[in-house]
């Protein structure tokens, strides 16, 4: 832990990035795709924790609590062990001629895991309020779930690695649980990350006036002509997507959905009409200063550690300030 | 309608007689179980060789025969080792070798259903229980922590794995009952929500770390881990037993003696003081004893068991009431029951050579059950 050899660190990095903009290198090009990609997630993840804190009034109402990073990892598992090409049957030609689900079927079907578990822990949570969404019911079925989830994972990687311990899934369930961007390696996943997440993005910004009415209750906001109920399914929704598209092509990135808009909301107040820009922009900020930091570590593959370190720290912090879940979000 | 003396007397003896019958079933249930249990095998490569009930409940009448003689100090005991061979060796040893891992599972089942069960009825909610307040990811950060000191003879420092696992549960455990008391509102002593809310942050953070400790750790060392955690491995030499059942007794046993008193435990703050009684020393030895016990099994069983003491209070609550004088005796039956049926079935499952492990098995069993209850429960009054 030389300091010397995180200035040669840094100055490394400026010096590829020199030749790659003067076009005498292309080795940058694919941390330049990461770097893109790691601030679309951030923004995904600071835009989705903004909107699920707001939407159910619970700092503890975020995509890991809701039973998408689960049901993430449940779709990876089935993909591992289903979809997976071995390595013996793949020829470089049938590599080369891969169709558009070949090639993303690792991240197609960790979305569709996504969007089964979410709706998974939503249908027992709102079957638990009786129609309406009961918050206890939901983080306790969404942690209940996400026990399993991660405990199958774990036994999964423990066959494998009984099998052969030099199988590549084992590297691919320990990207998902802990993080990386190696999976980023072209433009085309970034196109294929950058269009449902801008899309989804715009769609939370275009409703981010009528968030306001979550702040009242129900029925006052019912009195206002809005109809909160579907406007909430509207966002889990979107808010699912946004999540869904990060966990898939970067795996967990843990607490960023739950740090950043309790920073936004000290900077510029609680309102959603400011509350969310300034949560999209900040989450891009700090993911990517967070990465940085990462990568000079030499940590890079760990990213959920840094980002439980410092989301958990901050969040536990606002608990005790706020005195009270309800009152912080 | 006024009820006459002996009417009174007449349906108090008649509910107590119902609650008398149904404690007895519940006892022929877990002896039923228990004997069934003792007659299999539990490695074996064909289903065939599975059902040895003649053969191992010869062993156990030798192993008891012996124990009288060594007690006794007759002749018996010399002639041991001719009696073991002619009964076959391996045989024998077999069949110990399941009587104490039952007797481990059994115990760690009842154990982990109680201390759900105290952590239940003290904060009268279905959340608070050991493993959402994070027992089981201080014994997991304490069984990586053992592994990357000791490398593969984690299994053979039962101390050192005890001292470890303890140290970092009470940790975790202090810090998710301080920061809830902190977190919490002012004129409430405790709440709940905040608890939770402060371990489910503080586990995941730890779980977070524990397995970036276990990413880094040699193969062979990381599948030690694994199958520390998943229970896989149960230590049943003579110092870890001796430990086991010691801390059983220190905890589990002043629990069931006293589950008379700790029904005051499910009191609000108001009707104890209308009562006259202080619960706060109540209070704290309960949950002493609870994260004691807890982590215990938790410790042999692998920390990926915690469910049980979530779920199996949860059930026993709504079907037999709130009385701990019940609730404990029932949970730590169906625990232990469910510990026990759950080994046998998993041992019949073998995935690369290897058993399923128990607490996946409960897991696969009780998340589905548990989702099912939580969306189809009719709850009389929303406590949130």
């Amino acid at each position: 832990m030389n300091p010397a050899y995180f200035f040669e660190a840094i100055g490394n990095r400026f010096e590829q990035l020199y030749l790659f903009i003067t076009g005498q290198s292309g080795d940058f090009a694919v941390t330049v795709y990461q770097y893109i990609a790691v601030m679309l997630a951030g923004s995904a993840l600071a835009c989705c924790g903004a909107v699920f804190q707001g939407g159910f009034r619970n700092v503890l109402a975020g995509p890991s609590t809701m039973g998408v990073m689960s049901g993430g990892t449940l779709g990876l598992m089935i993909y591992l062990l289903f979809y997976s090409p071995s390595a013996t049957s793949t020829t470089l030609q049938a590599w080369a001629q891969r169709g558009f689900f070949e090639i993303f079927a690792q991240q197609l079907i960790t979305l569709a895991g996504c969007i089964a578990g979410v709706g998974l822990v939503l249908a027992v949570a709102t079957a638990a309020g009786r129609g309406r969404l009961s918050a206890t019911a939901m983080i306790l079925s969404g942690t209940v779930f996400s026990t399993l989830t991660g405990n199958a994972a774990q036994l999964l990687q423990y066959y494998l690695i009984l099998t052969d311990p030099t199988d590549p899934r084992i590297d691919a369930i320990r990207n998902l649980v802990m993080g990386s961007f190696v999976n980023i390696t072209s433009w085309r996943h970034i196109l294929m990350m950058a269009i449902p997440i801008l899309l989804c993005l715009a769609i939370m910004l275009r409703l981010r006036y009528r968030m306001e009415l979550f702040s009242l209750n129900d029925d006052e906001a019912l009195a206002s002509g809005v109809n909160v109920r579907r406007l909430r399914y509207a966002i889990v929704a979107a808010g699912s997507v946004l999540t869904a598209v990060v966990i898939a092509f970067c795996g967990h990135i843990g607490f960023l959905g739950f740090m950043i808009p309790l920073i936004g909301r000290r900077i510029c107040g609680p309102q959603m009409a400011k509350l969310l820009p300034a949560s999209i922009l900040l989450g891009a900020i700090v993911l990517v200063v967070v990465y940085d930091a990462a990568y000079i570590a030499g940590l890079q593959d760990y990213i959920n550690v840094f980002t439980s370190a410092i989301g958990g720290f901050t969040l536990l912090l606002a608990l005790l300030r706020k005195g009270g879940a309800r009152r912080a979000a | 309608m006024q009820l006459s003396k002996e009417q009174l007397r007449f349906s108090w003896q008649q509910d107590k007689r119902r609650q008398r019958k149904r404690l007895l079933r519940m006892i022929a249930l877990t002896v039923a179980v228990f004997v069934l249990c003792l007659c299999f095998r539990y490695n074996a490569y064909y289903f065939s060789d599975k059902f040895v009930p003649v053969e191992y409940f010869r062993s156990y009448v030798l192993a008891a025969r012996l124990l009288l003689s060594r007690l006794l100090d007759t002749a018996l005991w010399h002639q041991r080792e001719e009696l073991i061979a002619a009964l076959d060796g391996v045989i024998y040893a077999g069949a110990l070798a399941q009587l104490r891992n039952m007797l481990v599972a059994f115990v760690s089942g009842a154990a982990l259903a109680t201390a759900g069960a105290i952590f239940q009825t003290a904060y009268r909610n279905p959340m608070a229980s050991p493993n959402l307040i994070g027992a089981s990811a201080g014994v997991g950060l304490g069984n990586v922590v053992v592994v990357m000191v000791c490398s593969t003879a984690a299994l053979e420092n039962v101390y050192l794995r005890y001292e470890y696992c303890y140290a970092f549960t009470v940790i975790c455990v202090g810090l998710v009952l301080l920061l809830g008391r902190l977190a919490g509102s002012r004129d409430s002593n405790y709440s709940i929500l905040e608890m939770v809310m402060a371990g489910s942050i503080v586990s995941q953070v730890i779980r977070v770390f524990t397995m970036y400790f276990m990413y880094n750790l040699p193969d062979e060392e990381l599948v030690l881990y694994e199958e520390i955690s998943f229970g896989v491995y149960n230590s049943t030499d003579k110092y870890s037993m001796i430990v086991f059942f010691s801390i059983m007794a220190m905890s589990l046993l002043p629990v069931m003696l006293m589950r008379y008193r700790l029904n005051a435990l499910g009191m609000t703050r108001l009707e104890t003081a209308a009562l006259g009684l202080d619960t706060r020393r109540l209070r704290t030895i309960a949950q002493i004893c609870g994260v004691l016990m807890s982590a215990c099994a938790m410790i042999h069983c692998g920390e990926r068991i915690g469910m049980v003491s979530l779920v199996i209070p949860y059930i026993i609550r709504q079907r037999l009431g709130l009385d701990f004088r019940y609730l404990a005796l029932y949970s730590a039956l169906a625990g232990g029951v469910l510990l026990l049926l759950c080994r046998l079935i998993t041992s019949f499952v073998m995935i690369a050579d290897a058993p399923l492990p128990i607490s996946f098995a409960i897991e696969l069993l009780l998340t589905p059950l548990f989702m099912f209850i939580l969306a189809t429960y009719r709850r009389n009054s929303d406590a949130d």
